[in-house]
């Protein structure tokens, strides 16, 4: 599969993901955006791989989790979304609870998000969540567990699973 | 109640936001067309020095410039390698200033200067100075031209974007070819890149190279390189790009800035290495230290295939060209913006 190709069918997608990932469509895309101009000189050692998707995809996750994004998105949620206030929480919970959920989510850190991203979103087990974000499992179920500890405390949600 | 599919919903909301990809997709198709323009005489060694970016270097200079010349602080120039421009263009469509300058080396000569301008971010022009046999000549529909009774080709190209490239050798002069790249229509390009040819002249002025490789591995060693001059912000620039065995790519970006944009730390290694504090990344094979003198280095090299690597350390190649290396003076930025 060329470069063309791949962008060809597999962008849509690469964004919706990001975007699930990011908690934000405009840091999304310029995030797939930089990795596809750094992967499309190196497409020919890429696509030796077995799934040149998953190794897009992990510098998808990279890109996300890099210093300079993380100062960039959090400068923007700040702009377009200040962050969720003790005396806000009352209209949060007027709203619909996928509406705060959405909220919350956004709100969360980069790397619980992509955990959660990953576990929830994408259907992934925490091996190959580990394996994506070069970390160990310990580290993803700790993620994942502050993850839902702030979204069950802030928003007062039921326990989810977290066995997985 | 929450649960699992409460959580997905919502990521599939956020999810549903996405941007359309056209943006993207436009923005790589005209990236790719200005790089394969650009490729066409500026591939070095059979592998194409511009297209190999496990050379995050190579995006970097390659990537869209910003509009405007600033101030560069470079520094006093100089170096190992004196270079002679030879020649310059006396005259240049309005708008446009220096942003590049490569120089092919090979050995202890420099075979090959090319002068880039640009206006904007989707025009350049270019001056080749020389050549050696690594590059690769461009091809299209082609046309004699008279460029001051000396029978010279102008190429045209279109599969790739608009571009006009007129090739000449000057009576006792290296080969010269002007390229130009924009989003005219192919006739005014034509008579652009024949007036910019049609005004070159001689130039006494040089430029140099600074950094030297004092080891490479064998596959490297003796093979043409280039180095690049250019900037980012208002700081300089230089990179070093060679081609070695299975076409493996050295890129060495040397600058004050030059680990911005480019470091992540989240799968490094802390490096001490040769007095200098630095990291390594072993996905991407990238070393970057940064020197006394405040310069940021980034090596990146790309792995011999099969090649076995002990973890959780810098690979010895990479070690020893750093410890070889030169990096030189810093350069002479005075160039940029002009004419």
């Amino acid at each position: 599969m060329t470069f063309e190709e791949f962008v060809a069918v597999r962008l849509p997608a690469l964004l919706r993901q990001a975007t699930a990932l990011a908690g934000d469509p405009h840091l999304a895309e310029d995030v797939v955006q930089d990795v596809l101009i750094k992967a499309q000189p190196r497409w020919a050692r890429i696509c030796e791989l077995d799934v040149p998707e998953r190794y897009v995809r992990k510098m998808i996750v990279n890109e996300l989790l890099s210093a300079r994004r993380r100062v960039a998105a959090a400068i923007r949620r700040e702009r377009a979304q200040p962050p969720v206030r003790e005396q806000e929480q009352d209209r949060a919970e007027q709203v619909t609870q996928r509406d705060a959920l959405v909220r919350l989510i956004r709100a969360l850190p980069p790397r619980q998000r992509i955990v959660i991203a990953l576990r929830y979103y994408e259907d992934m087990a925490d091996g190959d969540i580990a394996a994506l974000m070069g970390c160990s499992l310990a580290t993803v179920r700790s993620q994942a567990s502050r993850a839902l500890a702030k979204l069950r405390s802030v928003a007062e949600l039921q326990p989810v699973q977290e066995e997985r | 109640m929450i649960d699992s599919e409460a959580i997905r919903a919502a990521f599939g909301a956020i999810a549903d936001e996405a941007q359309s990809p056209e943006r993207i997709r436009a923005g790589l198709a005209t990236r790719a067309r200005h790089h394969r323009q650009r490729r066409l005489v500026l591939r070095v060694a059979g592998a194409g020095v511009a297209v190999g970016a496990a050379g995050v270097g190579v995006w970097r200079l390659t990537r869209e410039p910003e509009t405007g010349f600033p101030e560069v602080a470079g520094g006093p120039g100089g170096g190992w390698l004196k270079v002679p421009l030879r020649y310059r263009p006396a005259w240049l469509p309005g708008g446009y200033g220096q942003y590049q300058r490569s120089i092919v080396v090979v050995g202890d000569r420099a075979p090959v200067v090319s002068l880039d301008w640009r206006r904007g971010t989707d025009a350049s022009i270019s001056l080749m100075i020389g050549w050696h046999d690594s590059l690769v000549r461009p091809e299209g529909r082609t046309e004699t031209v008279d460029v001051h009774g000396v029978a010279g080709r102008l190429v045209q190209t279109e599969s790739s974007g608009n571009a006009a490239y007129v090739t000449w050798q000057p009576p006792g002069g290296p080969q010269l070819i002007v390229a130009v790249l924009d989003e005219d229509a192919p006739g005014e390009q034509r008579a652009t890149a024949l007036r910019v040819a049609r005004s070159v002249r001689p130039d006494q002025r040089e430029t140099y190279v600074g950094p030297r490789l004092g080891w490479l591995p064998d596959d490297l060693a003796g093979r043409p390189w280039r180095l690049s001059q250019g900037y980012q912000g208002q700081q300089w620039i230089q990179e070093i790009s060679a081609t070695g065995a299975g076409e493996r790519q050295l890129h060495l970006l040397m600058g004050p800035d030059a680990h911005k944009d480019l470091a992540d730390h989240t799968t490094v290694l802390p490096v001490q290495l040769d007095g200098l504090a630095g990291w390594y990344a072993p996905d991407s094979r990238h070393l970057f230290l940064t020197l006394d003198d405040g310069v940021q280095v980034l090596l990146g090299l790309d792995a011999v295939d099969g090649q076995t690597e002990e973890p959780g350390q810098v690979p010895p190649e990479l070690t020893r060209i750093i410890e070889a290396l030169d990096h030189g003076p810093w350069p002479d930025m005075t160039w940029v913006g002009s004419r």
